[in-house]
């Protein structure tokens, strides 16, 4: 375990006349705890980030679908400049319910009133799926922290000198007290904290195991484990997110674009026109280079890794680091290409 | 009783019909303009909802599935054990630096009552 944390190789404290004594049951015990949870701190603070990332990919796609369609809708209203009516959910000030479809807004005389469409409707329930994932990564990064380990130690330390300066004046009538006692504490300390580490280590194998098993092997490449299930329906989710707002951008192209071909513009007007439907198609584009079920599926193997790496860090730790790194890579792209907004002025279209 | 898979191929075969539609009504706006194009480009939309609404209804049975309920019971139960393990070792620095903080003062405290005592 060569690359295992500080942790494990931390020394016991100096334990006075106490240490030649009992250095060798100590050793031992150490031994006995020769995993730590820190060593795959900064491993999961990166899955952890990349939920992190997944989690903003959704809120930005489930808005910026909110913008599209309302684009979408005001350029075709500008387009064909049809009687206009408000919604009659705009006169219901009461708090809408989650399920409530009906939306405040203004439509084409003569055409359905606007709704929520089915997939705006499962954002409560998808972001509370996605919570779960994030408060899972931060768990594991909480069980893995390695600082919460350094302030033990370091209110050990302060016990041990607060114990060292109550019985130094007891020295006069045991000698030697003064030495040993805040050197027992130290190595009470250590050891209690050894078995705290253990005890985090057990809690956190237990759990990846858990959530993580049964692992994809030769036979079953694609086994229903819950990691495996909540990434592809979430990495199905997303996809079916950015196809929603591919469908609304590619409609504003193609609405502002028989505009460019029907009438004659000044420079400027057309110049402009043709920069906003320029932009919806770069949107689009760039949505579909995005691969958020890959994401998922990528997030999904690496905590694979993070199963082999936990039941067996020496040889499944440089495959975790890999996953890391692909998985952070192609999330990073998700995000971004979710976050990206098509937000042509529909005041102008159509002039 | 259908299969998954032939819900599966139900599913692939409808989106392979309307994939059709769409490039045959794309192929006409291309030659088209005015009222047509309109038209046509809201027949387009229609078709891409129509399109859309097929994967969003997968996601959605997908996302309320049993399979997918049992899961995050097993994910909220493993956040709980790894937060409540994570909680024991603050709980226990927190309760040693305040009984060091109490030594501490007892350590202040001390010399200053066997001065009065002696």
């Amino acid at each position: 375990m060569t690359y295992l944390s500080k942790t494990n190789r931390r020394s016991p404290p100096k334990a006075g006349p106490w240490r030649s004594r009992h250095l060798g049951a100590l050793l031992l015990m150490a031994g006995a705890t020769a995993c730590s949870p820190y060593s795959f701190s900064s491993e999961v603070a990166s899955m952890s980030n990349g939920v992190d990332k997944l989690s903003v990919a959704f809120t930005a796609g489930y808005d910026n679908l909110a913008g599209d369609l309302a684009t979408a809708g005001q350029i075709e209203m500008v387009a064909t400049r049809q009687k206009l009516l408000l919604a009659s959910a705009c006169n219901r000030t009461d708090v809408a319910r989650k399920d409530n479809a009906a939306v405040c807004g203004i439509y084409i005389a003569g055409s359905d009133q606007p709704t929520l469409t089915s997939l705006q409707l499962t954002r409560a329930e998808t972001m509370q799926a996605v919570q779960n994932l994030k408060k899972y990564a931060n768990a594991l990064a909480a069980v893995t922290n390695a600082a919460d380990r350094a302030a033990y130690d370091a209110a050990v330390s302060q016990m041990s000198a607060s114990v060292g300066t109550l019985t130094a004046s007891a020295n006069f009538a045991a000698p030697g007290v003064g030495v040993l006692a805040p050197a027992a504490v130290n190595i009470v300390g250590w050891v209690f904290g050894t078995a705290l580490d253990q005890q985090r280590y057990d809690t956190l194998r237990t759990s990846i195991n858990r959530v993580g098993k049964p692992l994809p092997d030769e036979d079953h490449r694609n086994p229903q484990s819950p990691i495996r299930v909540v990434t592809q329906t979430l990495g199905e989710g997303l996809r079916v997110l950015a196809m929603a707002r591919m469908q609304a951008l590619s409609h504003e192209a193609r609405l502002l674009i028989i505009g460019l071909n029907d009438r004659t513009w000044s420079d400027e007007a057309y110049r402009k026109q043709l920069g906003d439907a320029w932009t919806a198609a770069a949107t689009v584009e760039a949505l579909r280079r995005a691969d958020p079920e890959g994401a998922a599926a990528d997030l999904a193997d690496t905590h694979d890794k993070l199963v082999k790496a936990v039941n067996d860090p020496n040889r499944h730790y440089g495959s975790l680091l890999k996953a890391l790194g692909d998985f952070g890579e192609k999330v990073s792209a998700v995000q971004a290409a979710m976050a990206a907004a098509s937000t042509p002025s529909a005041s102008k279209k159509g002039q | 009783m259908p299969t998954l898979a032939d819900i599966d191929e139900a599913k692939k075969e409808c989106v392979a019909v309307l994939d059709s539609r769409i490039d045959a009504a794309q192929e006409l706006l291309n030659d088209a303009s005015g009222a047509a194009a309109a038209k046509l480009v809201g027949v387009i939309d229609q078709l891409t909802k129509k399109r859309l609404d097929i994967f969003t209804q997968k996601y959605i049975a997908d996302l309320k599935s049993e399979a997918m309920k049992n899961a995050l019971d097993v994910i909220k139960q493993a956040t709980k054990d790894m937060n409540e393990v994570a909680q024991t070792m603050k709980t226990v620095t927190d309760f040693i630096n305040k009984a060091a903080a109490l030594l501490g003062a007892g350590a202040t405290v001390l010399p200053a009552l066997k001065g009065t005592n002696s």
